[in-house]
């Protein structure tokens, strides 16, 4: 008797485990899939910053603002002097 | 027959326990027998199905958790040559709504417009349309249209479905867009977006993606077969700041003389390599949804008479000839000459004699029409088309025009003279610049390059780089150095006197074109092209640039007052930008002042 209970607890607990593995490999499965996809998103969130910070950086505005808000004037020719380094 | 004698015994001898507890191992051992039975049946089914049917149950199961489908991959980016964007692509969506499987038409205008910045109005009229099984909302979304859709219920919203595309985004807006090109839809319309497009969309990958029993995804999608067209970067020769400060200064150039079209291109003479080209007016996204041809590129479409900017290839040719003395004079008819009582070349100046030098200084026609008459009609010709005339420079942008000229068999009485300054011969701006780059580099002509690598956009890597490309040198280095010394010359002391820039050597041409009326035949008196081409510090040519401005308006309007002053601005910032100094005089002057002042001011 005590032996057949053995095999029946053997089998089940064999049945058990094979269950387990194939729930938790489609659980882990499920994860990958949601995580490439969350890097995905980021990426692609990220391009969309770039974008955004190229906007930004744009010479045209920049130069706007600077005229505009700042009232700075750009240097005619003969206001910029080039200074030359003696190397030592 | 033995139970029978059992049962009657124990029924009369009183062993009646005895005989149910054998009854109950029969029944026991019946029961084990028939769930063995019942295992084996199963086994056997399991053996049947795993091994015998076991091709045709797998192909079961994986057409349900195995999809294949097949991806367009992201289109590859276009960047200047500082790896700063000019293009890229974002994947995003488009929001489609199934109309049959709309609950609440107007709780979901609401929701959607809300969500998609449109009106309420417009959607409700959409979504609630249900003659049709499917409306697009809006398409290619914002990323943050995607994310207020994302936070919708979907069990509330079944009538939303994501329709993954992408879109192409331009940070500059419209900076260099006659280069970059636009996408009309999802289709290219111009520009490196039309003639890279292969290399910058790749070819459609097949992949495969799995699902679990819900129809869930499950694990990472593997490609089925690797393919070699994936999409590429495209690095073009564009400088971007370069590229700013000849749009800025070309539109305010246009603005000052009230030009309907300008150009400006700029070019590194030693290796090709285009670092601006810019042509105004500019377009907006939504003028070249309408009409893409707004965007063919005049800097290498648009032909047009140069001018007296061709006087620096008759004088390259005289030179190289060995026909030409610059010291020599020749005698300018006070300004009016009638050839061979075919044609009346006129000068803007009466003048009597000049030097050759004289006569390039001065951009005399009828000085340079003479010198032209020295030259062989087919040499001249030759010349010219060895100076990349007559034949599209080769450059990597679409609609190009090799300009038109005719054969010398073909050519009438004036045509040579007329031809020597730059009438009777239509040219691009950038044959014009790859001209004179001829003359800033030695004496070699190089095909224009307008890109610089193009690299695989997942691993980075560089598949191609450009490198220079020399087509042939034209003339020698010595008349290179005269035919430059000459052109200096205009910029001291003649007619490009207002392209000079403070400091540094700079050699260059002015031009100013009559416009051919065709329905007139006849050459305008009111309409002009005007130009300037030259290059910069003549030491040692950084850039060549040429300017052209179409039918300038104001009084004046010959290229020396007009063109040359764009020149000027931007050859002075580019200077600047590349951290160029003056050379010695200018730098020793303005020393020598700035300590006499200090001097003065100590005293």
């Amino acid at each position: 008797m005590l032996k057949n209970i053995l095999y029946f607890a053997l089998f089940v607990s064999i049945l058990v485990t094979v269950v387990w593995t194939q729930v938790e490999s489609v659980r882990l499965g499920n994860d990958v899939s949601s995580i490439c996809k969350r890097i995905a998103n980021v990426e692609n969130n990220n391009k969309y910053l770039r974008i955004q910070l190229d906007e930004l950086r744009d010479p045209g505005r920049i130069e706007k603002i600077a005229k505009e808000k700042f009232g700075m004037i750009e240097p005619k020719g003969s206001e910029v002097v080039i200074l030359k380094l003696k190397s030592k | 027959m033995n139970y029978k004698k059992r049962y009657s015994t124990n029924r009369f001898s009183g062993e009646k326990s005895e005989t149910v507890k054998n009854v109950n191992l029969k029944k026991l051992r019946f029961i084990r027998r028939m769930t063995l039975f019942a295992f084996f049946c199963i086994s056997l089914r399991l053996f049947y199905v795993q091994v015998v049917q076991f091709k045709h149950y797998r192909g079961k199961a994986d057409d349900y958790t195995r999809k294949k489908e097949v991806r367009f991959p992201i289109r590859g980016s276009i960047l200047d040559r500082n790896n700063q964007e000019l293009a890229l692509s974002l994947s995003t969506y488009s929001c489609k709504i199934l109309t049959n499987a709309v609950r609440d038409a107007k709780e979901s205008a609401e929701v959607f417009s809300k969500c998609l910045n449109l009106d309420y109005g417009e959607v409700y009229k959409k979504i609630s349309d249900k003659s049709r099984r499917f409306v697009y909302l809006k398409k290619q979304l914002l990323p943050e249209e995607c994310r207020a859709l994302d936070r919708l219920d979907t069990k509330q919203f079944k009538c939303l479905q994501k329709e993954n595309t992408y879109r192409r985004f331009y940070p500059n807006k419209q900076l260099a867009q006659y280069v970059v090109g636009y996408m009309k839809s999802e289709n290219p319309s111009s520009g490196i977006e039309l003639c890279a497009d292969e290399i910058l969309s790749g070819a459609p990958v097949k992949q495969m993606r799995f699902r679990d029993a819900l129809g869930n995804d499950v694990g990472s999608v593997i490609p089925i077969e690797k393919t070699e067209d994936a999409p590429h970067d495209v690095v073009v020769t564009i400088d971007k700041k370069v590229q700013y400060i000849a749009e800025r200064e070309l539109a305010e150039g246009m603005r000052v003389t009230r030009s309907k079209k300008g150009i400006v291109v700029v070019q590194e003479p030693f290796t090709g390599e285009i670092l601006a080209l810019a042509c105004l007016p500019s377009y907006s996204p939504e003028d070249v949804q309408r009409d893409s041809k707004v965007l063919n590129n005049p800097a290498i479409s648009h032909v047009f008479e140069p001018g007296s900017v061709f006087k620096a290839i008759t004088f390259s040719a005289l030179l190289e000839e060995g026909k030409l003395d610059i010291h020599e004079k020749v005698f300018c008819e006070n300004g009016k000459w009638e050839f061979h009582k075919t044609r009346i070349i006129s000068d803007h100046e009466k003048k009597g004699a000049l030097t050759a030098q004289q006569v390039m200084e001065v951009s005399s026609n009828i000085g340079t029409a003479k010198l032209s008459l020295r030259l062989n009609k087919n040499s001249f010709y030759e010349y010219i088309c060895m100076f990349g005339f007559n034949v599209p420079t080769g450059i990597f942008l679409p609609g190009e025009s090799g300009g038109l000229l005719e054969e010398p068999k073909r050519w009438r009485l004036p045509t040579q003279p007329t031809l020597s300054f730059g009438q009777e011969i239509a040219v691009t701006a950038i044959q014009v610049l790859n001209a004179y780059s001829v003359l800033a580099n030695g004496g070699v002509l190089m095909e224009p390059q307008i890109l610089k690598e193009i690299r695989c956009s997942e691993t980075d890597k560089v598949v191609w780089s450009g490198k220079p490309v020399r087509i042939r040198r034209v003339i020698s280095a010595e008349t290179c150095a005269v035919v430059t010394s000459l052109l200096e010359s205009v910029v001291q002391r003649g007619t490009g006197i207002k392209a000079q820039v403070p400091g540094y050597r700079i050699a260059g041409k002015t031009g100013t074109a009559q416009k051919y009326e065709a329905a007139l035949k006849r050459y305008s008196d009111t309409k002009y092209n005007a130009l300037f081409c030259g290059f910069l510090p003549v030491e040692k040519a950084r850039a060549v640039i040429v300017v052209v401005l179409d039918e300038p308006a104001g009084y004046d309007h010959t290229g020396g007052s007009v063109a040359g002053p764009i020149f000027a601005r931007i050859a002075q910032k580019l200077m600047e930008y590349w951290n160029i100094s003056p050379d010695g005089t200018y730098v020793e002057q303005k020393n020598k002042m700035a300590r006499k002042q200090d001097y003065a001011s100590a005293r």
